[in-house]
């Protein structure tokens, strides 16, 4: 198979797969009880021929196979259609909260990518040490507790107790800034970005980090490394070679990461009152509200098989040994 | 390309253990009553509140008593309500707690909507299938008295029959407890359903001061806005939010009594024609005056329309005529008791300069569809940001008849209680806008700061039972089962003692048409025993309970 092949059959796969999350989803939330028009007008006042009236504005009047069909037609032409909640269109809907949720996890991802390579691959070589093992410890003890104690417990801490940061949200009621600091543009965000953000990378650290200290012990091993070293390389610029190679399945898992930032992470948002899709998600299938979920757990589906994809060409860039022919 | 396939498997496996979680599965649908057999398990479901969680395990082992086994489901709100008023696929218990809405004061809302039998179809909250000719004649007699005294008298034969054909359980009434700032807010209003915080009726914030260095007021609340469209929503908390900006024409006082607000003053003509008067000088926020033709528009608007959130206004009124420079006259459809407190409560003035433009955009299904990105009313508070899931503000509208003391409202979403109660502490707020539990309320008065303001409630913590379901087709059991709730260890375990224990009638003895004359049923699981010996019903040798032979 030639590379051109393969691209190609690898994007009818990624094409494939989007068809499939967006069924799944369909089906899913139809699974979940609740008609959407009960829990929307709450009581039973309404005269029948009105109920049938917003039956058929919102096409649920319609039999299932067709509502279907409506909702792919809908999809691929871009019409993510109107939240049954909020009344808007749902790209309206969505803008804001995904822009809130990109503001804290991009550079929560970016840097515990980075500061995971970075210590997985120190850790990696340096393995069996004393400070090996002391590091594996920590790093595995955010990782093993729940998001929403951390997240509670930095609260207490850095809030409650030192007062440091401000308990939640993105910005403090009625601002006046006292001092110059105070005054520059974005210090009020930032201020409040801080802690969430200083959680989100202790709970996404370890996974980047663990990868890439596996993938630097199975490198350590290869060929190409003892021959560098015989060549008399210095230890550092073995390393870094060695470093290069193992850096391939983090760039693969990176991939999903970032997918799933788009997400957010409600239970962080929920603590620290993040307005972010995390809290939107969970709230639309709450209101039964399934334009506006279909379309938030579509677009992280669908950035996480988009990634994927472009991962996946970008191998034969990245390890010219790789080849799909 | 063996990654697509695996991911594709989880995903459909996945779907397959959700569905089978989501959907709670009763037995129940196919139990019948066999004469001599053994009395099945008894199924139930609650919302998954802690609270509700808590209920069960101290019921169930009184009723295990009886000789059955009790099964207490728990699933979010939505579903509850989803398979009992959405589906009436109810099991044989269902235990519910309700919300302080204004309307739901009047005696009207809870047993027309709990009980009659116009509310059996699906949607309906008669979803226990009580169906009497006897109560639904007392019910609507009532809803159509409009003399005060004489409906009273109608309401306790109602509250008579539901105690002898007990429907239901309305076991207590907890009280709203709302912590403030004690060194930034004087003078919070208490009101029932309502507590000191709450936007229901929202005396509060209408009438306490702001002490201390700043003069707006930080509210924190679970909830958001979900539309800005005063026709749009019906949902209690949106609409609520939506009467600061959009006053309503009267509005019960902190005594709860119907007070007038936009309304200068009502005249009941007789039972079908009601006057009332507007307050002079009212203006929009715009700056428009708003006159008579502004409210006889909303009603003509939401008559034409036929907006679901509005369906009582279409069910009562007919007419809105013009009869003068600020009066006008109501012609009810059928005479409607809660007429006052529950559409005039409830009814708000659109401008008609805003609106009539709205109704001509074509790209409309409905003005309802209308997004309104910039409210003009006319009320106490202006609109003025409102950052979806972080917050909102309105602002005072000095021109408004009496003015609000605070400059700026802002409610702040924090969906986190804990969160909102670290908030208040620190002073990053000055009061929830939610109801605490008794160690939450122990915690926080440890601090000088902070007052806690409170109000009974007229909304119960109920348990229905399904009619439709042996054993609870019988009286008899439905009463043993009432008898074996020990309402006074409830009350205390559960909320400290901070509520009102209930009769059984769903009206709680705190709202003014209730029967004074009624007592809490008393607990006696031996007198429960006993009347079910007494029905025919036996017990085996392992003590299971057997239907009469």
């Amino acid at each position: 198979m030639s590379t051109r092949g393969f691209v190609i059959r690898r994007f009818f796969h990624t094409v494939v797969t989007m068809f499939l999350v967006l069924s799944m989803m369909w089906a899913l939330f139809r699974l979940v009880p609740g008609d959407p028009l009960v829990i929307f007008l709450g009581q039973g006042e309404l005269a029948p021929a009105e109920l049938e009236r917003i039956r058929a504005a919102w096409g649920l009047d319609q039999p299932g196979w067709v509502q279907y069909l409506q909702y792919i037609y809908n999809f691929v032409t871009g019409d993510l259609g109107q939240s049954f909640y909020f009344r808007r269109p749902v790209t309206e809907v969505l803008w804001e909260p995904l822009l809130n949720t990109l503001i804290l996890m991009l550079p929560a991802v970016t840097i515990a990518i980075g500061l995971g390579v970075y210590l997985g691959s120190r850790l990696g070589w340096r393995r069996g040490s004393r400070l090996e093992s002391i590091s594996n410890l920590a790093i595995l003890v955010p990782r093993a507790l729940p998001v929403f104690w951390l997240a509670i417990i930095m609260l207490v801490l850095f809030s409650y107790e030192l007062g440091w940061f401000p308990i939640g949200g993105m910005e403090t009621i009625a601002f006046i800034p006292q001092t110059w600091w105070e005054r520059l543009p974005g210090f009020d965000l930032i201020y409040h970005l801080i802690l969430p953000l200083f959680v989100a990378v202790l709970v996404f650290l370890s996974d980047p980090l663990l990868i890439m200290r596996t993938s630097m012990i199975e490198v350590a091993q290869d060929d190409f490394v003892t021959y560098a070293r015989a060549r008399g390389l210095h230890e550092k610029t073995v390393r870094r070679i060695a470093q290069r190679n193992a850096m391939m399945p983090v760039i693969t898992y990176s991939a999903i990461m970032v997918g799933f930032a788009f997400g957010g992470q409600v239970l962080l948002e929920v603590v620290f009152s993040w307005p972010g899709m995390g809290r939107l998600m969970v709230n639309s299938v709450h209101h039964r509200d399934y334009p506006v979920a279909q379309a938030a757990f579509f677009l992280m589906a669908g950035v996480v098989i988009v990634l994927n994809f472009i991962v996946d060409i970008l191998y034969l860039y990245l390890d010219p040994r790789v080849s799909y022919e | 390309m063996y990654e697509l396939t695996r991911r594709q498997a989880l995903l459909a496996g996945g779907a397959f253990t959700l569905a089978s979680l989501g959907l709670p599965k009763f037995l129940s649908a196919q139990e019948q009553r066999v004469p001599g057999g053994l009395v099945g398990d008894i199924e139930a479901i609650a919302p998954d509140w802690p609270e509700m969680i808590e209920l069960f395990r101290l019921l169930t082992p009184n009723w295990e008593k009886l000789g059955v086994t009790v099964k207490a489901q728990h699933a979010t709100l939505n579903t509850v309500f989803a398979l009992t008023a959405g589906e009436h696929n109810a099991p044989h218990l269902t235990a519910e707690g309700w919300g302080g809405a204004p309307d739901r004061i009047d005696p009207d809302f809870f047993m027309t909507e709990f009980f009659n039998s116009r509310r059996l179809e699906k949607g309906g909250f008669n979803y226990g299938n009580y169906d009497s000719p006897e109560f639904d004649k007392l019910n609507n007699a009532q809803r159509e008295e409009m003399d005060p005294e004489k409906r009273k008298e109608l309401i306790h034969q109602a509250q008579q029959v539901l105690l002898e054909d007990r429907p239901g359980v309305s076991i207590y009434y907890r009280d709203y407890v709302n912590p403030y700032r004690k060194d930034r807010i004087k003078g919070v209003v208490p009101v029932m359903g309502n507590g000191v915080g709450l936007a229901y009726i929202p005396w509060t914030y209408y009438m306490a001061e702001p002490i201390g260095d700043h003069d707006y007021v930080r509210v924190t609340t679970q909830y958001d806005i979900a539309t800005l469209n005063p026709f749009a929503t019906g949902e209690v908390v949106n609409a609520s939010f939506l009467r600061f900006m959009y006053a309503p024409l009267v509005m019960r006082g902190p005594d709860l009594e119907p007070t007038p607000w936009t309304l200068e003053g009502w005249k009941v003509i007789d039972s079908t024609t009601v006057d009332v008067t507007l307050r002079d000088g009212l203006k929009f926020h715009d700056g428009a005056p708003l006159t008579v033709e502004d409210l006889k528009f909303t009603f003509d608007f939401i008559a034409k329309h036929q907006f679901p959130s509005y369906a009582r206004f279409n069910e009562h009124v007919e007419s809105v005529e013009i009869t003068g420079d600020r009066t006008a006259r109501f012609n009810l459809k059928q005479p409607y008791a809660p007429f006052v407190p529950n559409i005039l409560g409830y009814a708000f003035i659109a401008p008609k300069h805003i609106w009539e433009e709205v109704e001509k955009d074509s790209s409309l299904g409905s003005p309802a569809d209308w997004a309104n990105d910039n409210p003009v009313g006319y009320g106490p508070y202006r609109y003025g940001v409102w950052k979806k899931e972080e917050y909102f503000q309105f602002d005072a509208n000095p021109e408004w008849f009496m003015p609000p003391k605070f400059s700026s409202m802002y409610w702040l979403i924090v969906p986190n209680i804990d969160s909102q109660i670290g908030m208040l502490e620190s002073g990053d707020s000055d009061i929830m806008a939610w109801s605490l539990t008794p160690s939450q309320i122990k915690r926080l008065q440890a601090n000088p700061n902070i007052g806690v303001g409170s109000a009974p409630s007229h909304a119960p913590r109920e348990i229905r039972y399904n009619l439709a379901l042996p054993p609870f087709d019988d009286v008899v059991v439905r009463k043993a089962f009432a008898i074996s709730i020990d309402r006074e260890q409830l009350v205390n375990t559960l909320v400290d003692g901070a509520a009102t224990m209930g009769d059984d009638t769903f009206l709680s003895p705190e709202v003014p048409e209730s029967d004074p004359s009624l007592t809490i049923p008393e607990f006696d699981i031996e007198k429960a025993r006993a009347m079910l010996a007494d029905a025919g019903y036996t017990w085996d040798d392992e003590g299971r309970l057997h239907y009469p032979a």
